[in-house]
């Protein structure tokens, strides 16, 4: 190649080398960074940070990431877990984490939320991006955006989100800046902690249910999960949390306690058990009844933990190699566990959750 | 498939690679199969009407060919000449005549029906008082199937019917000789990039760059790549983004004074503007890629002096056709001749001259208001544009006194104001487009004696439209629009971006396309709003 020729390739090949630049550097000021008022959309990318090793993974929705504290399960019973929860996670979902998961560890026990089994599929694009765009990328998350997406959205949008965030230009704002190279973690091994407390309300009277068969999909992908967790050798519990609202219909607990029973796995629903776990809905729920805040979800972590031991040989993590990192996760928690309840006792609400 | 779309680049890289990679007497069917999987995009029954006008046309304009051939043998034959000759011709050219009207009557006579069928048929039930035709055409009938709403107007149909038609007509006059070969003839009907909103090419000066091969030249690609960033910013970033405008402002437009009535028409026409010179700059890029060039269809059209200057200059290619199938054919018709003799015998030269001339405009104006929609509004838009250009001719003589009495009628800032003028009486005629006509006296009377300027400042100016940097972007953008207006007076832009370097024209590119992908209106939360003229 002539000297010219050459010097002209490399200049165009800058050219093309900083327009790539220029693009990532725009797509990642676009991209929203949950750091703010939604902190879910963070969920699922920090799992990647973990350093430890998890004996159990828990899949859901808030159900889970909402409801059960890793740190009081850790800390009081050696059970190294990790919450791979994300707002409104469909079944499909679930199983695209659970075998994303398994690309970096095994976990003794997946614990599966069930009340995830009525959503058959996405009614929301947000929930869809708030789950998958923290996926690093493999084939598990091409097939989860395969089968998740609405019809309006497009595979090259998760390709090159900037394509789907590009609007966002006119809303920037200093969180876009300020966390533009990395962000923290906003959760506690997925866990979302919250210490705020509103008392149980009133429910609006629930509408009788049209159809009271679970989702065709739904059963899909929970068989899929089954038959992952058969193949790898995990023990796999179907979990109801206590939750009051929305209704757990008693045609869905029908059908969850056929497929246990069918499938010789075990479920716990401790909606059914509630007074054994001992949650009090005057103080333990910080939106009246529907999720759990720490209080609640210490309290259950209590609960369900030797029922876990009961179904899977669960080693006590305590005193193990990774004993710093989850000493300085239980420091992390604690101090914002103490930060919140300041702030709920000073102003009566929490301005921020991070 | 819509130009606006992420198949749509897919689909033309795919369509690139194999173009000039593939042996180069196999690119007219590539870029036939490609046109063809382009439509297709669109339906399969829209697929199958696109055929019927080329298998038409293609085999009326042989048959057209044979009889021209058979004349020309038998004058040959006989040596006939003068008298003889135009007897003997008769017969062929009597065949001609037939091909061309059947061929005029089918392809018109599909794009009346699939286009208008709604217009005429709601025009007869209001003249002839029959009052369950909408019953009639929402049921399971045959009458439902042909007149309901199910059936959906082709894309580009105006648009290949015209083409199409064109060549049948240059045909009957032995401008050339029919093409032979079906598949070149159909690539010059369906050609992807001009199908879905033209412009409205020639044979001639199409047809040979479709069957001459072309090698790759870095210089097609850049510059087509270029011209189609141009055109995709003008639509995303300005057209996409006053049409919010537009609409919030013409929606209630009884609420409005003067000042908010102004600025609707004006964001219309800006609206008009971008959106349809930006899909043109998409297409002729696009082709460009291919190193075809296709007509030019506005030439800085609103840096007309005048309302008839302005239509030299706006989608040329439609006005082209218009002027060279309808109005000198009208012009120079038996119809036109005699009104003429009628005119001048019991009205004298003037009138002779004026009624033919007046007969044919308002028929091309009607037809041309008529095109770009089935409804009232649109052909009083023609008619109006008719009016005020007859009345700009009449007035000529006076105008141009007065230009010699006032000198200062050179300068530039009367050309400004000119210029300014023609901006109005076009936009205050559009109004027929998109206002309920009965609105329009009042509107109108609204600009001009209810302005009231201030009303802009008082904060009664609809909120929530955009945001506030949406705001600043469109007027940037609009500014920039307005710069490379007046920069492409003296060298276009195309021109001006061949002069930069490899590193200056990578540099534009990647800059234009960072600023679409970015700032252009698309994607969810927008509506996904198609070319307007993608509807003809």
């Amino acid at each position: 190649m002539s000297i010219n020729k050459k010097s002209h390739f490399l200049r165009s090949l800058w050219s093309f080398v900083l327009f790539f630049l220029l693009f990532f550097l725009l797509q990642r000021l676009l991209v929203p960074k949950y750091m703010g008022k939604v902190l879910e959309g963070a969920f699922t990318g920090e799992y990647y940070r973990a350093k430890e090793r998890h004996d159990v993974l828990f899949l859901g929705d808030c159900e889970v990431y909402e409801n059960i504290s890793p740190v009081t399960l850790w800390e009081e019973y050696g059970i190294r877990s990790y919450i791979r929860g994300s707002a409104q996670q469909l079944p499909s979902q679930s199983y695209y984490l659970l075998e994303d998961a398994l690309r970096k560890e095994k976990p003794a026990m997946v614990v599966f939320s069930v009340a995830a089994m009525q959503q058959g599929e996405q009614t929301m694009e947000s929930y869809n991006r708030m789950t998958l765009d923290g996926m690093q990328w493999s084939r598990y998350k091409i097939a989860a955006i395969q089968d998740s997406k609405l019809p309006e959205e497009h595979t090259i949008e998760y390709i090159f989100p900037l394509l789907r965030f590009h609007s966002r230009w006119s809303e920037l704002s200093e969180e876009d800046f300020r966390y533009f190279w990395n962000c923290p973690s906003v959760s506690f091994n997925g866990y979302y902690l919250r210490a705020d407390v509103r008392p149980l309300q009133d429910f609006p009277n629930e509408r009788p249910l049209r159809n009271p068969s679970l989702p065709e999909v739904s059963y899909e992908y929970l068989d899929r999960i089954r038959e992952c967790c058969e193949r790898e050798g995990i023990v796999l519990l179907l979990f109801k949390a206590p939750s009051l609202y929305p209704v757990w219909h008693d045609a869905w607990e029908e059908q969850i306690e056929n497929y246990a029973e069918k499938y010789g796995l075990p479920y716990l629903n401790s909606l059914a058990d509630l007074e054994a776990t001992g949650i009090d809905f005057g103080t333990d729920s910080y939106d009246g009844g529907l999720h759990m805040n720490v209080y609640g979800a210490e309290k259950l972590s209590r609960y369900l933990a030797p029922k876990l031991r009961e179904f899977a040989d669960l080693p006590d993590g305590r005193g193990l190699e990774e004993q710093e990192n989850w000493e300085a996760l239980v420091k992390a928690y604690e101090e914002e566990k103490a930060r919140q309840e300041a702030e709920f006792k000073e102003i009566g609400y929490i301005r921020r959750f991070s | 498939m819509p130009l606006i779309s992420y198949s749509f680049p897919l689909f033309l890289l795919i369509l690139l690679i194999l173009y000039y990679l593939g042996p180069r007497k196999a690119q007219g069917i590539i870029l036939l199969l490609g046109s063809f999987l382009f439509y297709l995009g669109s339906g399969p029954l829209g697929l199958l009407f696109l055929m019927f006008a080329i298998f038409s046309t293609y085999f009326l304009a042989i048959q057209m060919g044979k009889e021209r051939a058979k004349s020309q043998e038998l004058i040959k034959e006989r040596g006939l000449k003068g008298k003889e000759k135009r007897e003997a011709e008769a017969p062929y050219r009597a065949r001609i005549r037939l091909f061309l009207i059947l061929g005029l009557f089918l392809n018109f006579g599909m794009l009346v029906f699939l286009k208008y069928r709604f217009f005429i048929l709601e025009n007869l039930a209001l003249l002839f008082s029959i009052p369950d035709i909408q019953t009639g055409m929402d049921g399971n009938t045959l009458f439902s199937v042909l007149f309901g709403s199910g059936l959906l107007l082709p894309l580009g149909i105006s648009y290949y019917t015209f083409q199409s038609s064109a060549y049948l007509i240059d045909i009957s006059k032995a401008k050339m000789t029919p093409e032979r070969n079906l598949f070149r003839y159909a690539l010059f009907v369906c050609f992807f990039p001009q199908i879905t909103q033209g412009p409205i090419s020639r044979y001639e000066e199409l047809m040979p760059q479709l069957s001459e091969p072309h090698a790759f030249q870095r210089d097609n690609v850049e510059s087509g790549l270029f011209r189609m960033l141009f055109g995709y910013a003008k639509k995303m970033l300005i057209a996409d983004r006053v049409s919010v405008l537009v609409a919030a402002l013409s929606e209630n437009p009884s609420q409005y004074c003067g000042v908010y009535i102004l600025l609707s028409i004006l964001s219309y026409t800006l609206f008009m503007y971008a959106d349809f010179t930006g899909g043109i700059d998409i297409v002729l890029g696009a082709a460009k890629l291919f190193g075809i060039r296709l007509p030019e269809n506005f030439d800085h059209p609103f840096f007309s002096r005048s309302l008839g200057d302005f239509w030299r200059r706006w989608h040329m290619s439609l006005m082209r056709w218009f002027r060279e199938y309808l109005f000198f054919p009208l012009s120079m018709s038996k119809v036109s001749k005699c009104l003429s003799s009628f005119f001048r015998k019991h009205f004298g030269n003037a009138a002779a001259r004026r009624v033919p001339l007046y007969f044919s405009s308002f028929l091309v104006w009607f037809c041309t208001g008529f095109w770009h929609g089935a409804s009232w509004g649109f052909i009083l838009w023609g008619l109006s544009n008719c009016v005020v250009l007859l009345l700009s001719q009449e007035l000529s003589p006076l105008f141009q006194r007065f230009r010699k009495r006032f000198p200062w009628t050179e300068s530039h800032g009367y050309h400004a104001f000119e210029m300014l003028r023609t901006l109005l009486i076009f936009s205050l005629l559009e109004m027929f487009e998109y206002y309920p006509i009965r609105s329009i006296p009042g509107l109108w009377g609204s600009l001009f004696f209810s302005f009231r300027i201030f009303e802009l400042l008082n904060g009664s100016f609809p909120s929530g439209i955009m945001k506030g940097p949406e705001w600043i972007l469109l007027l940037l953008s609009t500014a920039c629009l307005v710069a490379t207006g007046f920069l492409s007076q003296k060298k276009s832009l195309e021109e001006r971006f061949l002069e930069k370097s490899q590193e200056g024209r990578l540099a534009i590119l990647g800059i234009l396309f960072l600023c679409v992908l970015v700032f252009g209106v698309y994607g969810q939360g927008y509506e996904a709003s198609q070319f307007v003229y993608n509807q003809f």
